[in-house]
C-alpha cells in the first residue's frame, strides 16, 4: 500500500456532511452578532476616550486653580509668614477658592463614574 | 477583506474544513460543526490581521485547529452518539462500508498530532509546507508524524 494507495481509500470514503447552506446561514447570524458587538464596542470607546480628555482637561484646570489658589496659604499652614501672594488675596478667600475648585473637579470626574457603571 | 467577500471564501472552504473536524472529532458533527463555527467566526473577527502570507485556507485551517486542540486539551469528550454523519452514503456497496469502518477506526488509534497530519496529507491533499503552518510545527516534525501515521495506517489495514 503506497501514499497514492491511502489517498485513493480516502477518496473513496470520505465522511458525509450536513447541508452547508445551514451551516453558512448560522455563520452569518454569528459574523452579524458579532459585527453589532464589535460596533458597540468601539462606540464605548471612542466615547470613554472622549469623556477621558474632557475630564484630564478639566482636571488639570481645577487641580492648576486649587494649586493656585492655596499657594498663598501654604505658608501660614507650615507656621511661616506670608510672603508672595499676601498683597494679592487673604487668607479666607483662598480656601473659598479652593472648596470651589474641589467641587468643580469632583464635577468633572462625574461623568466618567457614570461611563463605568454604564460599562 | 468585506463581509460578502469573506462569506464567498468561507462558502467553498467549509466544506474540506467540517470534513477535516469531522473526523478529527470521530464523526461528532456537532461539536465537529461547533468548531467550524467557532473558527470561522475567529478568523472574521481577527480578519484585519490576515497579512496574506499563505492563502486563506491555510489561515482558517490553522485557526482551526487550534481551536480543535482547545477543545480537545480542555478536557472535552466528543460523542460518538453522531457518527452516523461520517458514514458512507447508503448506495455504498457492503464492501465499501466494510472498508470505511476499517479506515476510520485506524484513524481514530493514531495520536491527535499523527491524524490531524495523515488527514491533512492524505484527505485534503496539503503539502508538507502547509501541514506545518497548519500545526505550527516544524517540517521535519510533520514528516516523522506522517511517517509513523502511515505505517500504523498500513499495519492496521493491512492487517484487516
Amino acid at each position: 500500500m503506497n501514499d497514492q494507495d491511502i489517498k485513493d481509500f480516502f477518496r473513496s470514503s470520505e465522511p458525509q456532511i450536513t447541508d452547508g447552506n445551514a451551516f453558512m446561514e448560522e455563520l452569518s447570524s454569528r459574523m452579524e452578532t458579532a459585527d453589532r458587538i464589535r460596533s458597540l464596542r468601539e462606540d464605548a470607546s471612542r466615547r470613554y476616550r472622549r469623556v477621558m480628555l474632557r475630564t484630564l482637561v478639566i482636571g488639570s484646570l481645577a487641580g492648576a486653580a486649587v494649586i493656585m489658589f492655596l499657594l498663598p496659604v501654604f505658608p501660614s499652614i507650615f507656621g511661616r509668614e506670608l510672603t508672595l501672594f499676601t498683597s494679592f488675596t487673604d487668607e479666607s478667600k483662598s480656601v473659598v477658592c479652593a472648596v470651589v475648585s474641589v467641587v468643580a473637579l469632583v464635577l468633572g470626574l462625574l461623568p466618567a463614574r457614570k461611563l463605568v457603571s454604564f460599562s | 477583506m468585506d463581509r460578502n467577500l469573506f462569506i464567498g471564501e468561507i462558502s467553498h472552504l467549509q466544506e474540506s474544513l467540517r470534513r477535516f473536524l469531522l473526523v478529527l472529532c470521530h464523526g461528532d458533527r456537532f461539536t465537529a460543526d461547533d468548531i467550524a463555527q467557532d473558527a470561522c467566526l475567529k478568523a472574521w473577527i481577527s480578519i484585519d490581521r490576515f497579512r496574506g502570507e499563505s492563502s486563506l485556507s491555510t489561515w482558517l485551517f490553522r485557526i482551526a485547529y487550534r481551536c480543535w486542540c482547545d477543545r480537545k486539551y480542555s478536557g472535552a469528550e466528543f460523542s460518538t452518539e453522531n457518527s452516523e454523519a461520517a458514514s458512507v452514503p447508503d448506495s455504498a456497496s457492503a464492501d465499501d462500508k466494510f472498508r470505511h469502518q476499517e479506515l476510520y477506526r485506524a484513524i481514530g488509534d493514531l495520536s491527535p498530532n499523527e491524524r490531524a497530519s495523515v488527514l491533512l496529507f492524505y484527505m485534503e491533499d496539503r503539502s508538507i509546507k502547509e501541514i506545518s503552518a497548519i500545526m505550527d510545527i516544524p517540517e521535519g516534525t510533520v514528516k516523522s508524524l506522517l511517517y509513523r501515521g502511515r505505517v500504523k495506517l498500513k499495519m492496521k489495514l493491512g492487517k484487516e
